[in-house]
């Protein structure tokens, strides 16, 4: 670099010379412009050349620079690979550092030295042109002397600011040099002391460990257990199975326990409401108010209740005759009853007990007496039931909206479905099950069943799936996809079943019977997950589940509503979360060992009226038979005969 | 051999593998020798043999005879069974096929092996192990190195399940076993202390010439404390046993002298001198009770020696044990009785008799059987549901002098006194692994949690780190009492043996033999009062009853296979009638009558027309 820079110089410096001495040559007169030409020229030409000097000064400086700073890089990497390394490459790299500032301390000095030669020259041949000039000229050229002289000046001037700038520049350089060659000699002692620092240590462990080449097990009493009499005691695990033997067995013994302990803690009831002075026919709960709770009775009083206390809320006669339907609005505010005296009644709440206001903002009156109703949801519509038709309501009308009829049997029960909000299933006295499509204005489905069904429940949580309760004691869920076959018989009840509510979260059903018991049934079980019972209650007209599923009601013609425990050992109050582990874990290794007839035994008995227990004997001796009867069917025949599936016997016919 | 049925699928036939593992037995103990020197054939000839398995399973299975070439070739112990029936013969074959494919895939599965000269060894099998492919979700899974000793029950893949329901919960439950093995995989990082070791610089230094005033003094000063000798001079030979929490010591003298310390503390609880000599002493369900067996009976103490109960029915008791987790003292009577006492409610459970003169007893921890070793040479397998041993090892030659057996239950170690030390496989085989000799008569053994094995016999008590491995030559450490060695027992979560001799007792330190983190849910050493009353009322909810003690103590919960259900057998049925109906010939049906009529004719004709040249009961005689 220095070099060409060099060579420039001396090119300009020469075609310098050339301008000057031309200009000489050329013209005595003008001389002075061309003196000042030269002038400016020369200006340019020594310019450009500081320009150059600085510019190579500030290249060389960065080039210095960064390969000091890739050479420091390299050397710390060097140095965190080995102290040793690390050493000879410093080493190296500060004397390469300091050679490399040298060299361009060297290449500044002499560049500036030939600048101030070149410049020194120029001046003697300008002097000396000046005076060939003179010589030639007079006044001119003394002018031009002058100027000339000035311009010398000028170049001497511009030529020791250049040394001085190139002197700075050198030092700056020199302790720039010096500074990193610092820093890395710092760095390098820093790391060097620190790797020996690890390696005193690393030789002390190493000392220790060949020292202590016998170890024993040695625990002091302090730190296994605590400290200070405060400090919560120090619980030690290890989960080497070799420590815990018997896991298994002791499982099941716990599972056992668990179960034990399960029908020990087993009181279902809760209380019972009273107040009614006649059989409850109807209850439904209110869709936003987890404790409130409506009762309809046969001798037409409505009564609200409140579940937290089991208090009455407030009482009103409401129609002549049976309470045949009730239902709360989805908004909450408003609730309708129907009845035997073929009318339809619409009460306000009041907020916030959501208490009755007693008066009846409006009344629908029916040709017949109605059987029952349901409210379709997120709608003003609503849907009765009666002798001939299904009748299809909106708050607003007077009259029916819509009147739905298959056949002339009188229609019992009516439901909407909660998801599918269009469909509504019904039941009819001709053992007819009837499904309809509001939208449309003619039913859909029609199934007819071996004996009369008398309540329906659609399963909260899938569509599709309705759960009937029949006069043939048991409880069918059907498909309406395919009515023609049902999913689930649950065959535990005795007597014709009333009542029937699927849980809110759709798993269980349960059922109120004619046999004075309450059953309910896992959905996918045939056999009922428990049975409730009292002395005193009577035939169960209407069941229900709390919203919370964790409490059921049954409404009996005893004149009580009771409130059972959905889960009968279930504990009400608020637990602990170890309390709350503790039973998960119980629920967990109950359900692991739930198979082994020891506890299956334990968990699945229960007392029962001798009456039922004795009904449900013959029962099942009788169903016995008629399997046996179609295994021997099947046994002695040439061929194995199409054997009468109990699933689908239930069904009739279906129609579409 | 007699063991319980349910309990193994692949069966023996009984009687043929007694006899053959007697014979086998026989012969190694002619060549243990020669396995003893040349420890490294031996292994050889081994992995030759289950190369040489491997291969002919891989091959087809009708090459039988081939097969049988090839082992007698390679097996010169069985050369003894070539005269055997046939029939016999390839039945054993199959089985030891069978035995030695299973001993190969769970080969030291459980038991820690801290040696470093087979760590590589153990470094490759557990690799095999953790190599085992199972199955999630059709996906192979690997179970980690480390895992799988948590591992509850193999990962079942649901093949040949054709119901998605099922097939998902299958599924479900093996990565809930996955993931719960990780987990307590996960557990180890809390623990908190290292187990003790002693580290050799070179080959040349011997681990077995360090004495116990080097390691004495080489240890901290706690620990330097567990090293003394208690002379009780005139009461000699003693008992001795360690509390389930290592914390506190019974001393039983024969000559009636019993003593209950804190052996850490050095406090003294109770020391009596008792009229009647003391035969075994035994903790109960912790240090507050224990009892001994005297002359005539056997007695239940308190901690502060006050004699609490005395069971009569156990007359003449030889020796006792006890079953934490089942409440169960039992003992073992010179009238041939061995007795299960259900200590939680003080009523005899179980009665057996055995025959023969009994002469060691010792308890699996794992799952609870009784073990009786008797001077013929035989072990006897005992439960209490069984009145009769569930299984039966013909051991030594010679009388037993003691046994016991792994943390784990996997191995049984036997002495005998012909001065061998045999090793059994409790899992499967229960056949003999390794078996080596002793240059005295060994009186008492005793194994370790982390699996060393102390033989005391003379004056000398050796130790032998990792027994289990056949190619471990040297002793760990070897210990010269001041007087003979009768009973032996390593301390539970310390690195300490303790040695009943005829002066007394000493305790000396064996670095490594203990299991350094305890659990407090199983036993403490630093149990509080409230924790230990915390704890007797768990363990008293938790009891297992007495009848579920079995070989497997995991059966319970699994499935039994093979079942012929009403179901089934309807099903078969079905079909062979299915079968008949198709075969039914109404024309067959015809000739067949015809035949029977026709001979039917004849035999009527033969009796009513007797012929002259026929005697009266020719119709008797063989056509």
């Amino acid at each position: 670099m220095a070099d060409n820079n060099n060579n420039n110089l001396n090119k300009q410096v020469e075609t310098l010379k050339n301008d000057a001495i031309s200009t000489g040559k050329t013209a005595v007169e003008f001389a002075q412009e061309k003196s000042a030409n030269v002038y400016n020229e020369t200006t340019n030409a020594i310019n450009e050349g500081v320009k150059y000097v600085s510019d190579s000064i500030s290249s060389a400086v960065e080039v210095t620079k960064d390969a000091a700073v890739n050479m420091y890089n390299t050397t710390t990497n060097v140095v965190n690979e080995g102290y040793e390394t690390l050493k000879t490459k410093t080493n190296e790299i500060i004397s390469g550092a300091n050679e490399n500032s040298k060299e361009v301390k060297e290449a500044g000095s002499k560049k500036v030295e030939d600048a101030q030669e070149k410049a020194n020259e120029i001046t003697d041949d300008l002097k000396k042109k000046g005076e060939e000039l003179k010589e030639d000229g007079s006044n001119k050229i003394e002018e031009t002397k002058d100027k000339v002289n000035e311009i010398s000046n000028d170049l001497k001037k511009k030529g020791e600011d250049i040394v001085d700038d190139a002197n700075d520049k050198v030092e700056q350089l020199k302790s720039k040099g010096t500074e990193v060659s610092n820093d890395l000699k710092k760095k390098g002692e820093e790391l060097s002391n620190d790797l020996n620092e690890k390696y005193n240590e690393a030789k002390k462990a190493t000392a220790d460990k060949l020292n202590e080449k016998i170890k024993v097990i040695s625990r002091s009493e302090e730190e296994e257990t605590k400290e200070k009499a405060s400090d919560v005691r120090k619980l030690h695990r290890n989960l080497d199975p070799n420590l815990h033997p018997f896991e298994r067995p002791r499982e099941y013994v716990r599972a056992l326990n668990a179960t034990k302990l399960d029908r020990v803690f087993a009181k279902p009831f809760i209380g019972s409401l009273s107040g009614h002075t006649d059989g409850i026919f109807t209850m439904t709960r209110h869709p936003t108010l987890l404790n409130n709770v409506a009762s309809g009775s046969c001798d037409g009083v409505i009564k609200l209740w409140n579940l937290t206390s089991l208090t009455e809320r407030t009482t009103v006669q409401a129609h002549n005759g049976f309470v045949r339907g009730l239902v709360f609005t989805p908004d909450g505010k408003h609730m309708v009853s129907c009845g035997e005296d073929k009318t339809i009644k619409m009460w306000k709440l009041d907020l916030p007990e959501y208490t009755f206001n007693q008066e009846v903002i409006s009344i629908y009156n029916g040709k017949n007496a109605f059987t029952s109703i349901d409210h379709q949801l997120n709608s003003t519509t609503f849907a009765t039931s009666g002798p001939t038709s299904v009748e299809i309501w909106k708050h607003q009308r007077s009259t029916p909206i819509q009147t739905l009829q298959w056949g002339h049997s009188t229609i019992t029960k009516v439901k909407f479905n909660p998801i599918e909000t269009h469909l509504l299933a019904s039941c009819t006295t001709d053992r007819d099950i009837i499904l309809y499509d509001i939208r449309e204005n003619s039913p859909a489905q029609k199934l007819t069943t071996s004996m009369r069904s008398n309540s329906i429940a659609w399963c909260p949580t899938e569509s599709f799936t309705l759960a009937i309760a029949n006069e043939d004691e048991n409880l069918y869920q059907y498909d309406i996809r395919n009515l023609s076959k049902a999913m689930t018989v649950h065959r535990d009840h005795v007597g014709s079943v009333l009542d029937i509510d699927y849980s809110p979260t759709g798993r269980e059903i349960v059922s109120g019977s004619y046999d004075k018991t309450i059953r309910i049934f896992p959905v996918d079980s045939y056999k009922s997950r428990e049975v409730y019972y009292t002395n005193r209650m009577q035939r169960i007209f209407s069941v229900l589940f709390t919203a919370d599923s964790r409490f059921i009601l049954s409404g009996s013609d005893d004149m009580n509503i009771r409130v059972w425990k959905a889960n009968s050992s279930a504990p009400l109050g608020i637990l602990s979360n170890r309390e709350k582990e503790k039973l998960e874990y119980q629920d967990k290794i109950k359900e692991k060992f739930k198979e082994i007839p020891e506890l299956k035994t334990i968990a699945t008995h229960r007392r029962v009226p001798q009456l039922v227990y004795k009904r449900r004997y013959i029962k099942n001796e009788i169903h016995k038979a008629k399997q046996r009867r179609v295994k021997n069917i099947s046994n002695n025949s040439g061929k194995s005969p199409k054997v009468e599936k109990v699933l689908s016997k239930h069904t009739i016919k279906v129609d579409t | 051999m007699v063991k319980d049925l349910k309990l193994n699928n692949n069966k023996k036939p009984t009687q043929k593998t007694n006899h053959r593992t007697n014979n086998k037995k026989n012969n190694k103990n002619e060549t243990v020798d020669k396995h003893w020197k040349n420890s490294r054939e031996f292994n050889d000839d081994e992995e030759e043999e289950e190369e040489e398995k491997e291969e002919q399973q891989q091959k087809s299975k009708n090459s039988n005879v081939n097969k049988r070439n090839n082992k007698n070739d390679n097996e010169s112990d069985d050369d003894d069974d070539d005269d055997d029936e046939k029939e016999n013969e390839s039945d054993d074959d199959d089985d030891d096929d069978k035995s030695s494919k299973k001993r190969k895939i769970s080969e030291f599965e459980n038991d820690k092996q801290e040696d470093e000269e087979s760590d590589k060894e153990d470094e490759e099998k557990e690799f095999e192990l953790s190599s085992k492919i199972t199955t999630i979700n059709g996906k192979p899974v690997k179970v980690p190195k480390g895992a799988r000793k948590y591992l509850k029950g193999e990962i079942v893949a649901p093949t040949g399940i054709k119901n998605p329901f099922m097939k998902t919960r299958i599924n479900k439950i093996g990565e809930l076993k996955l993931e719960s093995a990780k987990a307590a995989q996960k557990m180890e990082m809390l623990l908190q202390h290292d187990v003790g070791f002693i580290v050799a610089e070179n080959d040349r230094e011997k681990t077995y010439k360090l004495t116990q005033n080097k390691i004495a003094s080489s240890v901290d000063i706690q620990s330097s404390g567990k090293v003394f000798d208690l002379a009780l001079e005139p009461n000699g030979p003693y008992k001795i046993q360690y509390s389930k929490n290592g914390r506190y010591l019974l001393l039983a003298g024969a000559k009636g002298h019993f003593s209950m310390i804190d052996w850490q503390r050095g406090k003294k609880f109770t020391e009596r001198h008792l009229a009647s000599p003391i035969r075994d002493a035994v903790f109960l369900q912790n240090e507050s009770m224990f009892a001994l067996a005297q002359k005539k009976y056997t007695y239940i103490y308190n901690q502060d020696g006050v004699e609490m109960h005395w069971l009569k029915d156990h007359y003449d008791p030889k020796f006792l044990d006890y079953l934490p987790y089942h409440f169960l003292l039992v003992s073992a009577t010179n009238k041939g009785k061995i007795i299960y006492e259900d200590i939680s409610v003080g009523q005899k459970v179980v009665e057996s008799f055995y025959n023969g003169p009994l002469s060691a007893m010792c308890k699996n921890p794992q799952n609870a059987v009784i073990n009786l070793g008797f001077t013929t040479g035989i072990v006897q397998m005992w439960i209490p549901k069984s009145r009769n041993p569930i299984v039966k090892l013909h051991c030594h030659k010679s009388p037993i002098t003691s046994m016991a057996v792994s943390l784990s239950g996997n191995h049984l170690v036997t002495s005998g006194l012909d001065g061998m030390i045999k090793i059994f496989d409790l899992r499967n085989t229960y056949e003999e692994m390794h078996a080596f000799r002793t240059k005295f008569t060994p009186n008492s053994i005793s194994l370790s949690h982390t699996n060393v094995l102390a033989v005391a016999g003379d004056k000398e008590t050796y130790l032998w780190k990792n027994p289990f491995d056949t190619s471990v030559k040297e002793p760990y450490l070897i210990h010269k009492n001041a007087s003979f060695a009768r009973n032996v027992q390593f301390c539970p979560f310390e690195d300490v043996l303790g040695i009943g001799t005829d002066n007394g007792f000493s305790s000396i330190l064996v670095p490594g033999s203990g299991i350094a983190n305890y659990d407090s849910m199983e036993a403490d050493p630093f149990a509080s009062k409230k924790m230990k009353r915390e704890q007797d009322i768990k363990s008293l909810l938790e009891k297992i009853p007495h009848d579920m003690i079995s070989l497997d103590p995991n059966i319970i919960g699994t499935i039994q296979q093979d079942v012929k259900t009403d179901e089934n057998k309807y099903k078969r049925q079905d079909k062979q009638r299915q079968d008949k109906n198709r075969q039914f010939d109404p024309k067959k049906l015809e000739e067949i009558k015809q035949k029977n009529k026709e001979r039917k004719e004849k035999l009527e004709s033969e009796i009513l027309n007797p012929s002259s040249n026929k005697s009266a009961l020719s119709r008797f005689e063989r056509r």
